[in-house]
């Protein structure tokens, strides 16, 4: 009886994502009736320029927005919930700032590289950031506490930028990065996402297994010891999840750190404080939010192309201020 | 008397500094133990480490003649479960969810809730007067609610040992008093072991079967509250000038008003 609205809620979500969906393969610069887009998958036609648009270029674009979206969600639930912080998100760990730096290293050094590389470069990128952040968390005194975590997130960040942005001056190439995190998305294909999804499925499960135990670590040390949670151990398990989902997001969607922050919030408004159910709700709306986001960048301005992380925050930030003065409700 | 928790020549501390040092104690099975001392006397520390929420340097802490790092820290919790000073809760969790977490470590990752728990779930609630506050969140509520609260999250655990930092301390008259009788009863009628650090001496000597009077993080007297409740020893402990009494209701010794040394 307890879960029934909860379950509304989820299914309500869930019927929106799957309409922006749909929506999103239907419409873009050219409108392809349903009809076409049901036949582009079940008796595709290679010289019907529908079923190719929605073959090639729809559906891998659509199925990106939603599985990054939904990771960039999910792992700012966990972020949120590993570090107590309710502003908190995954671009904390310098997870984006890295990227950002292997991007960078890759243009100068090797220009011209192949899409699906610069990808998994972006995704090394915020592997080597959250490691280095891991390592000085580590290695300090008495285990890693969240704000330590957060403050080594923070260096490391910062580092990360200025070494990024003293390169792209000297090299100027600051154009040519804009350009690729505005466009990554629009140039996924099959590929890339066969390399993206085990990544989403692993980060996710991850997630979702320790939901449990997320919602004991979020209350102050010692409860949650006396509660039976190993403390280090889940740290770590989660700042997994957090490194695998952020980093596939932020190497397709850039850095977006919006998602990350504010649909936490969104699903903590609709599901109450427990992340076992806070996760799933995140992960549906994440998705949701960056579908219909970059549908609404493919149209507002068509043919033109706005950049996604532009729209979403330009959803983002009046929701998020509606939030921020109901956040008082709250304890922070 | 068999002891359920043994303190084996512990030193901890933060970071290098050490708080407790080659520290020794028992506390004894099914009886009220109450640790006092002034602030900074190493009181948490200790309760904490009892905890293992501090783990220590050198030594250890037995729980039934076992190293309580050697549990699995599940297990553990099945056994013993503390009250920190002040908890914080996430966002947007209500109290019954919060207090049904106290069912955390009885349970599988994604089981629900059986009948069991939500009889000791009710239970707790009930006993410690929360009843109608269930879909309220914590932050609408009282300093002295929220600490009703989390004390039913911790009844909730149902557990042999329960660890407690001050329980009384945001707490009307009234209410100070219905906790403390409510933690006897416990220790009476279901054989708990209560182990709780109290800001009030007097209360520790009205409702304990043993204090622990420390300061400077080593143990001055310890013993029946008789033994603990001296002149000398209150002298020694809170650096003040007592003059002792006792209550009227038990004959336990206490204090009935004190002033400055000198």
């Amino acid at each position: 009886m307890r879960n029934m609205p909860y379950i509304l809620t989820v299914l309500i979500a869930t019927v929106l994502l799957a309409a922006s969906m749909c929506l999103s393969l239907t419409s873009g610069s050219v409108n392809i009736p349903a009809h076409d887009v049901l036949g582009a998958f079940f008796y595709f036609d290679t010289y019907d320029t529908g079923h190719v648009i929605i073959r090639e270029v729809r559906a891998p674009r659509m199925l990106a927005a939603a599985v990054t979206g939904a990771a960039f969600a999910v792992s700012g639930a966990v972020m949120q919930a590993m570090t107590r912080n309710p502003l908190a998100e995954p671009g904390l760990l310098g997870l984006n700032a890295g990227a950002l730096f292997f991007l960078t290293i890759a243009f100068i050094f090797v220009p011209g590289l192949p899409f699906t590389y610069m990808i998994l470069m972006s995704f090394a990128g915020a592997l080597f950031s959250a490691l280095i952040v891991l390592a000085a968390v580590l290695f300090g005194r008495d285990g890693m506490s969240p704000l330590k975590l957060i403050l080594a997130g923070v260096a490391v960040s910062l580092f990360f930028s200025a070494l990024s942005s003293a390169f792209q001056l000297h090299f100027t190439i600051g154009q040519d990065i804009a350009f690729w995190f505005a466009g990554a998305i629009q140039n996924i294909g099959w590929p890339h996402l066969a390399v993206l999804f085990p990544w989403f499925v692993i980060g996710v499960s991850i997630a979702l297994l320790l939901s449990p135990v997320l919602t004991a670590i979020s209350f102050d040390d010692g409860t949650a010891v006396s509660l039976g949670v190993p403390l280090n151990k889940t740290r770590l398990l989660a700042l997994a999840s957090v490194v695998i989902l952020a980093g596939l997001g932020v190497s397709v969607l850039g850095a977006v750190a919006f998602v990350g922050l504010i649909v936490p919030h969104a699903a903590r408004f609709f599901a109450g404080g427990d992340y076992r159910r806070i996760l799933p709700l995140s992960g549906v709306l994440g998705a949701f939010l960056t579908v219909s986001s970059d549908l609404a960048a493919r149209m507002l301005a068509a043919p033109v192309e706005l950049p996604v992380g532009a729209l979403i925050a330009l959803i983002g930030v009046p929701f998020f201020l509606y939030l921020a003065r109901r956040v008082v409700r709250y304890e922070l | 008397m068999t002891n359920v928790l043994e303190v084996e020549d512990v030193t901890v501390g933060y970071g290098k500094k050490a708080i407790l040092k080659d520290f020794k104690m028992r506390i004894p099975k099914g009886r009220i133990t109450s640790i006092v001392g002034p602030n900074g006397c190493g009181k948490t520390t200790l309760l904490h480490t009892l905890a293992r929420a501090m783990k220590p340097k050198y030594g250890a802490v037995l729980i039934d003649g076992r190293d309580i790092f050697s549990l699995h820290t599940k297990d553990v919790a099945k056994r013993l479960s503390l009250l920190p000073q002040s908890s914080t809760a996430p966002a947007g969790l209500d109290v019954y969810d919060l207090v049904s977490y106290g069912r955390y470590p009885h349970k599988g990752a994604f089981e629900g809730l059986n009948q069991k728990d939500a009889e000791n779930i009710e239970w707790a609630m009930e006993v410690t007067g929360i009843r109608s506050l269930g879909t309220r969140r914590l932050s609408e509520l009282s300093g002295g609610q929220g600490q009703r609260v989390w004390l039913a999250m911790a009844l909730a655990q149902n557990t042999d040992v329960i660890l407690l930092d001050e329980p009384t301390t945001y707490l009307d008259m009234k209410f100070q008093m219905e906790i403390l009788q409510l933690l006897k009863d416990l220790n009476t009628s279901a054989g708990k072991t209560i182990v709780m650090v109290l800001h009030d001496i007097n209360h520790a000597s009205r409702f304990s079967d043993c204090m622990i009077a420390m300061q400077s993080g080593g143990i001055i007297s310890s013993g029946s509250p008789e033994a603990v409740m001296t002149e000398n020893t209150v002298r020694e402990v809170f650096d003040v000038t007592p003059v002792m009494g006792r209550c009227p209701f038990t004959q336990r010794p206490i204090i009935a008003s004190y002033r400055l040394k000198g």
